[in-house]
């Protein structure tokens, strides 16, 4: 890991239109991601987790372009990323891949695994010759611990861990500095998970690889992660070192998030906080913090002042009244003006 | 990995074969023998797809089955193969000799002739054997003769390159519009799919047959013209189909993951989305064939489509108006289109079944 910044993400929204009627008027904005800013050093990996429809993919995929981001900059390696078009997208394109969740719908199931390869490969005129290409896919399968004779091989002919290996070798195809891995283990059984996420740490060491790992589980992050993105409701809410976080979490919800953690001593018996109520609609979002209506430690100002992201000094960062460092006034103080949820 | 002991050496691909045969449920087999497997099962299925397979060798070997000149022959110390020579005549690279050029080839006398099984061309008039009566085997008619003397079982032979040309020209035409329209709405969404799926519902509105009964009225009788008409008016259901395929397929990862890779549009459709969302298809262009021969032969009971000197199944139907006591007329062009049009329905009716993996057992 070194210090220079790879990705940087400054106040990235993607805000969803909701059309009803005939005429498909837009009648409000699913706000599924909310001004999110956060940086990603080279060869770091940061975690971002959150519960599902926080928004956590959507910020991968606006990262790749994948969704279009409503506003916001995204800067790889310092050009921006959103106003990028023709030959610079597609030459970003293999600077920046992705990892899907789902083994099986990720695979085209017409598709020959050797031919997706090398479809790729030509494509990018990434190797000249038909041999040369041919061995590169075979380096491919080789590099996430397949035969290569499975290059002959339809998906479906493999497991899910096999596909996830296939997966990996097809965001590895075109030689990125920068992978996307949205929730790459959470379809796949415990046993195989543990794998698949050795071999992310091999080939990131290997490659020099930097990664936004996306999850649900902090637990999988745990073992992958340097730094820990908690989102909530399409906004970061705590982000610090994955130790830090793991032992000294701020933020609620976090820590509802890990007392959530399954432990493997069935006798430990750790004190569970259990959030009541479900999570508002992305629609619609609550006054003041989002997390309030759920949350243990709610305060009357919680329902009307919307917290921003304090730092405490050490690089914890966290959006939560209950620490000086995140009430508006402190911000004011500095640069940002008072932000109060008045819809 | 877990299942890599089931799983047979690749390399070689006859103990791969052979194991395919033994066990047929096998996980590792291809999406396309799986149908495969799943077709064989509907009987009647079988039987059509063997139907239309000796149709096809009839279309293709018309002119050898059913030909006043003989398939081989030899005039005058001369050896001749009428049959064959016929296409080199017609496309003007040879010549017969002058006293052939016009000759009746019936009332030649040869040295020796192989005839073919039906002695009679197609459109031949033969006016001194008028409505000849079926199964009469010395005449030569096996299926009798319509008013003006045409060999009936001559005239179904060479029909069915109509029939047949008919179902797959159209529907090829049909097939062709239908996906890459179907194909450009579903991908793209928005005003291009509002736009082409209200093309869609514009040609639906059409009263297909009328239309086809006015451009063919007004042009001159011409068999391509009725396939591009039936073809052009019968694409919207397959774009329909491929459309809504596209739609849930356009939703897959492995389309993000072409879009990720920088794919351009036209190959992420072409390459990724059209193959995905084919099969469906199949089965609506098994039955849209089938309704093809139906139109056709209407239009020719009619008396539109094809110039007089042609024979198709449903001209010949069209002679059983002139005599309602040539029942042959009738019955013998009937069962064709039953058969054909039946073959095709069946077809797609296996097919449909075999692609829907909901009915596997």
């Amino acid at each position: 890991m070194s210090n220079e910044t790879l990705l940087e993400v400054t106040d990235l929204k993607k805000y969803f239109p909701i059309k009803r009627g005939l005429l498909a008027k837009t009648v409000g904005h699913v706000k599924a991601v909310n001004g999110v800013t956060f940086s990603i050093k080279r060869g770091e990996t940061l975690g971002l987790v959150g519960e599902s429809g926080c928004g956590k993919t959507t910020v991968g995929r606006s990262i790749l372009r994948l969704v279009e981001p409503t506003s916001g900059s995204v800067k790889f390696e310092g050009r921006e990323v959103t106003t990028m078009e023709g030959s610079d997208m597609r030459t970003l394109r293999r600077e920046m891949q992705i990892i899907f969740q789902d083994p099986y719908s990720s695979l085209n199931p017409r598709i020959t695994v050797g031919g997706m390869l090398s479809e790729i490969i030509k494509f990018h005129k990434l190797r000249s010759s038909d041999e040369a290409v041919q061995q590169r896919v075979k380096e491919l399968l080789d590099v996430v611990g397949l035969r290569p004779e499975y290059a002959r091989r339809y998906p479906h002919e493999f497991s899910g861990g096999q596909r996830q290996r296939i997966g990996i070798a097809r965001a590895l195809s075109v030689e990125p500095k920068f992978i996307v891995c949205d929730e790459p283990v959470s379809a796949l059984d415990v046993s195989i998970q543990s794998q698949v996420i050795n071999l992310l740490e091999d080939l990131q060491k290997e490659f020099e690889l930097t990664y936004l790992f996306i999850a649900h589980d902090l637990s999988v992050v745990e073992h992958i992660a340097d730094r820990v993105a908690v989102m909530y409701l399409g906004e970061i809410v705590e982000i610090a070192d994955a130790g830090e976080l793991y032992s000294n979490p701020k933020h609620p919800y976090t820590r509802a998030l890990l007392s959530a953690v399954p432990h493997p001593d069935p006798r430990y018996k750790p004190h569970r906080i259990v959030l009541s109520g479900d999570v508002p609609s992305p629609a619609r979002l609550p006054d003041g913090c989002y997390f309030h209506p759920r949350c243990p430690q709610v305060m009357p100002q919680c329902k009307m002042v919307h917290p921003e992201l304090g730092d405490d000094g050490t690089g914890h960062v966290t959006r939560c009244l209950l620490y000086p460092e995140s009430t508006p006034s402190a911000v004011a103080a500095g640069s940002r003006p008072i932000q109060i949820q008045t819809s | 990995m877990a299942d890599e002991s089931a799983v047979p050496v690749p390399g070689d691909e006859q103990t791969q074969a052979t194991a395919d045969k033994k066990n047929v449920t096998r996980p590792d087999q291809s999406y396309w023998s799986l149908v495969k497997h799943q077709f064989r099962k509907h009987r009647g299925a079988v039987w059509s797809l063997r139907f239309i397979y000796v149709l096809f060798f009839v279309a293709v070997f018309a002119d050898f089955l059913a030909n006043e000149k003989p398939i081989a022959c030899s005039y005058k110390g001369t050896f001749y193969v009428p049959a064959l020579q016929e296409y080199a005549v017609g496309l003007h690279l040879a010549k017969y000799p002058p006293e052939l050029a016009n000759a009746d080839w019936k009332t030649l006398k040869y040295d020796w002739k192989i005839p073919a099984p039906v002695q009679f061309g197609s459109g031949t008039p033969d006016l001194s054997s008028s409505f000849a009566k079926p199964f009469s085997f010395d005449s030569g008619h096996y299926l009798g003769t319509d008013q003006l003397g045409r060999d009936l079982l001559s005239g179904l032979i060479h029909g069915s390159r109509i029939s047949l040309a008919i179902g797959f020209v159209s529907m090829g035409i049909a097939a062709i519009i239908g996906v890459l329209l179907g194909a450009i709405a579903g991908y793209f969404g928005g005003w291009v799919d509002i736009a082409i799926s209200r093309l869609i519902e514009l040609f639906l509105n059409f009263p297909v047959f009328f239309l086809i009964i006015t451009i063919v009225s007004f042009m001159e009788a011409n068999i391509m013209l009725v396939m591009v008409v039936i073809g052009a008016t019968g694409w919207m259901g397959i774009a329909r189909l491929i459309r809504g395929e596209v739609l849930r397929i356009r939703n897959m990862e492995y389309i993000t993951a072409a879009t990720s890779l920088g794919f351009s549009a036209p190959r992420i459709i072409l390459l990724h989305v059209i193959p995905n969302s084919l099969a469906p298809v199949l089965v609506s262009i098994a039955f849209g064939i089938a309704g093809a021969i139906l139109i056709e032969s209407t239009l020719a009971f009619l008396g539109f489509g094809v110039p007089l000197t042609v024979v198709t199944w449903g001209s010949a139907l069209n002679q059983a108006r002139s005599d309602v006591t040539a029942w042959w007329l009738a019955i013998f062009p009937g069962i064709m289109i039953f058969l054909t049009v039946l073959s095709y329905n069946l077809i797609g009716d296996a097919l449909r079944d075999a692609l829907d993996p909901r009915l596997r057992d």
